[in-house]
């Protein structure tokens, strides 16, 4: 069961260390996201990575409309990872909305969990009462057009006659070597699942403490909501960044690995 | 080494009436033997362990029942019979288990299965059967 | 041949740094999008992305080209100076230099394509709503799921009286035996009076035999007490669980009048669940905790809660909904037991100390817990105490209320 697992998301275990340290994309692409900030850690962690199913290379016949539709089912997914490889006190670095799912994942098991660092992270998008997230609904509206008008890599999920794989060899390389395909319709799905998400009830039950990254300068997650985060999170670190944009693991790799080592050197 | 054995009979088992049974059965027959009593497995190997740091003779025969809290007798009779010193003591199980399952095991061994018996005649012909292991190693 | 302009091209044509900041943009893009020619200039190139956009080109399009250096046939949408929108199917290629890297786009204006492509899509999701508007088959999607709801919690029933009856077989056919063996050891020694040597102490014997009796009717009462409990049908309601904790702490000082311990207990919230049976689950585990203190140590036990989403299809595979459920962790630091013994401690009359008590108290927690649709963990070390994590739902459903 727990191999079945392995395959499904894509699950690559690798490093010297015995602390299990686990990286999760979050919206946008796959585990790839990762690829500068993982070696830094190879020695001294046990370094997990995987996709979501309906992203990267997962198993994509796995995909669930109703599982996938809320964040639970992504946490089960995390949960499920940590069951298969017997995970206990890990430190799980979420990016984006995969901070949330890491809480989602803390608050039904803690003893997977040590520390959760926050790359990015919101517990709401779309802006209330009181509130700031950074978006209306109809922006969400307008990013969830961008998501069906894209095909970025969408040959992979033509059925197997179409694409004559067997006859055109060249388009099985570009196959396995596509980064960040999105399937217009499970992407979607993602989409909605994270921007339409509502996590801030969750925040004051979480006990495991946790960094928040913060970038300057973030559409997605605007500095208004790393200080909501940083107030409600009990036991929480906000580091704001020098880092601009919403991907710092993607383009200040340095900066981010810093942040995380100092993190993890000093307790919480 | 060759350890002397002694008249005396090492009985496990954390039934207290089971014990008590075994030992008056023993003692009407051969009032000379002496019982040693322990209510579990690691009862049963600590007594075994200060026997050989003393020196002092083994017992003539263990009687072993399964059912027991902290170490069950299967666990404890591996564990004697991983000590090389142990190995020759000869052991024999004494338990309600009616399972043929159990009986086939211990027949591997050469160790007999002896099931308890619901009357006290039964018992005294049990008796019997496991003084005979003792008398067999006088001398 | 004169060289070609690009500045007029008939496409977009803008290049950016790695930190986002325009470095050129060619005369027909400051045009369509209403700026003069120098207003672009150092400017970032989200000045020019509409929000959506700006979103998209951050999650995708940048880590894209951060790792493949090309992207072709991306969808945006470019925001002219008046914040309307363009439609745009852009390529980008970026170029590693030795003094940074810069990334070029180009890109046509999708005006009209985007019209045919929204027709396409429309009519897609056209065809999706009328499938999801037509009543009939909304009417049977709605009562299939109620079936499968249903369905599942027969499962549940199901499977749970399976695993009583099996541990109700093994009492009967182990756990009686022994009484019933030494009745007959006892009143055989009775019958054989005067037939042995020996003689007797008939006041003994009396004793013992009324202690094992005593050991039969607590068998037969923990038996009875364990189908009571799916005898009788649940009576839900809302229940505030510290004020259960109290009523379960006051009948845990009548037990244990000597003994001292205390019980934290946070965050308890309101569940809708049959009291009488949460009473007595909370005061067996709880005097479990107590019984198994260590040796000299006062009985120290913390219960926190949090509520948390799972999926309440227990059975039925691929099914998914998501309910609140309470966790509730119970811990206390004493005796423990063996890590391997976690799923066997709740079974019927399972023993693993010297010193246990009948046995019960745990498959009767067990069976509560399973009568809610709830399940429940134990985790030990030796020496090192005890967690018990249950998770009960919050809600009950009208389906539920089915006699177990």
């Amino acid at each position: 069961m727990s191999d079945s697992i392995l395959r499904r998301n894509n699950v690559k275990v690798f490093g010297q260390g015995e602390q299990p340290l686990i990286f999760a994309h979050g919206f946008g692409c796959d585990q790839n996201m990762w690829r500068f900030v993982t070696p830094a850690f190879e020695n001294n962690f046990k370094i997990i990575l995987f996709d979501y199913v309906g992203a990267g290379k997962s198993d994509r016949s796995a995909y669930n409309k109703e599982r996938y539709a809320s964040l639970n089912g992504y946490a089960q997914d995390v949960l499920e990872i940590c069951a298969a490889l017997n995970i206990r006190n890990s430190i799980f670095v979420g990016h984006s909305v995969s901070s949330m799912i890491g809480l989602l994942a803390a608050l039904e098991q803690p003893n997977h969990f040590e520390k959760l660092i926050m790359v990015g992270p919101s517990p709401c998008y779309i802006n209330d009462d009181g509130y700031f997230g950074g978006f209306d609904r109809k922006d969400i509206e307008g990013l969830l057009e961008t998501m069906d008008k894209n095909y970025i890599g969408w040959s992979n999920f033509l059925a197997p006659n179409i694409m004559g794989n067997k006859d055109r060899p060249e388009l099985g390389a570009e196959l396995t070597e596509s980064f960040c395909s999105t399937d217009p319709v499970i992407a979607r799905q993602f989409a909605e699942a994270t921007f339409f998400s509502d996590n801030r009830q969750d925040l004051m039950k979480l006990r495991t403490p946790s960094l928040i990254l913060q970038c300057s300068d973030d559409i997605i997650a605007p500095l208004e909501v790393g200080d909501y985060l940083a107030k409600n999170l009990d036991n929480s670190t906000l580091r704001v960044m020098k880092a601009t944009g919403h991907c710092p693991h993607m383009s200040a790799p340095a900066e981010t690995i810093d942040l995380i080592e100092e993190y993890l050197l000093n307790g919480s | 080494m060759k350890m002397m054995k002694s008249n005396r009979i090492l009985c496990v088992d954390d039934d207290a009436d089971d014990l008590l049974f075994l030992s008056q059965a023993i003692n009407d027959v051969s009032p000379e033997t002496e019982i040693v009593q322990a209510l579990n497995g690691i009862e049963a190997l600590n007594y075994l362990n200060e026997i050989k740091r003393d020196n002092s003779p083994l017992p003539c025969l263990i009687v072993l029942d399964l059912n027991m809290p902290l170490l069950n007798g299967m666990d404890t009779f591996d564990r004697i019979k991983a000590d090389p010193e142990l190995l020759e003591v000869p052991v024999v199980v004494f338990t309600s288990s009616r399972n043929p399952r159990d009986k086939a095991h211990f027949l591997k061994f050469n160790v007999q299965l002896f099931t308890k018996p619901d009357n006290v005649i039964q018992f005294s012909d049990i008796v019997s059967n496991l003084l005979s292991y003792c008398r067999s190693q006088a001398g | 041949m004169q060289l070609l302009s690009f500045e007029n091209a008939p496409c977009f044509y803008f290049s950016a740094d790695d930190a986002g900041l325009l470095i050129a943009v060619n005369n027909t893009t400051c045009e369509e999008l209403g700026y003069k020619n120098d207003e672009l200039k150092d400017k970032p190139l989200s000045t020019i992305l509409s929000l959506p956009s700006k979103i998209f080109f951050q999650t995708h399009l940048l880590p894209i080209l951060k790792l493949h250096n090309f992207a072709g046939e991306i969808f945006i949408t470019l925001q002219r100076k008046d914040h309307q929108a363009v439609p745009v199917l852009i390529n980008a290629q970026r170029e590693i230099r030795n003094d940074g890297s810069i990334t070029m786009y180009a890109g046509i204006a999708v005006h009209n394509r985007k019209k045919f492509e929204d027709e396409l899509v429309n009519a897609r999701k056209q065809a999706e709503e009328m499938l999801r508007e037509n009543t009939a088959l909304a009417q049977t999607t709605n009562a299939l799921q109620a079936n499968l709801e249903e369905l599942d919690l027969t499962l549940s029933i199901a499977k749970k009286q399976n695993d009583e009856l099996k541990q109700f077989s093994h009492v009967v056919t182990h756990e009686l035996q022994e009484p019933l063996r030494k009745l007959s050891l006892y009143t055989s020694m009775l019958e054989s009076e005067g037939k042995q040597s020996r003689k007797f102490d008939l006041e003994s014997v009396i004793k013992k035999l009324t202690r094992v009796s005593q050991k039969f009717k607590s068998i037969v009462h923990g038996l009875q007490q364990y189908t009571w409990l799916s005898e009788s049908s649940l009576k839900i309601k809302k229940l505030d669980l510290h004020k259960i904790l109290s009523v379960v702490e006051a009948q845990l000082r009548e037990q244990f009048p000597n003994v001292s311990f205390s019980i934290e207990a946070e965050n308890l919230p309101e569940i809708e669940a049959d009291q009488h049976q949460m009473i007595i689950l909370l005061q067996q585990l709880l005097s479990n905790a107590i019984h198994f203190r260590k040796e000299n140590e006062p009985a120290i036990i913390t219960i926190t809660c949090a509520i948390i989403q799972q999926n309440k299809f227990r059975h039925i595979a691929d099914k998914y909904k998501y309910e609140d459920f309470v966790r509730v962790e119970i811990v206390d630091k004493g005796q423990g037991f063996e890590p391997e013994y976690g799923e066997h401690v709740f079974e019927l009359f399972k023993k693993l100390h010297v010193q246990s008590g009948e046995g019960i108290g745990l498959s009767l927690c067990k069976k509560i817990v399973e009568n809610h649709h709830g399940q429940i963990f134990a985790e030990s070390k030796p020496m090192l105490g005890t967690t018990f994590v249950l998770f009960l739902p919050l809600k009950r459903h009208p389906l539920a209320t089915v006699s177990t």
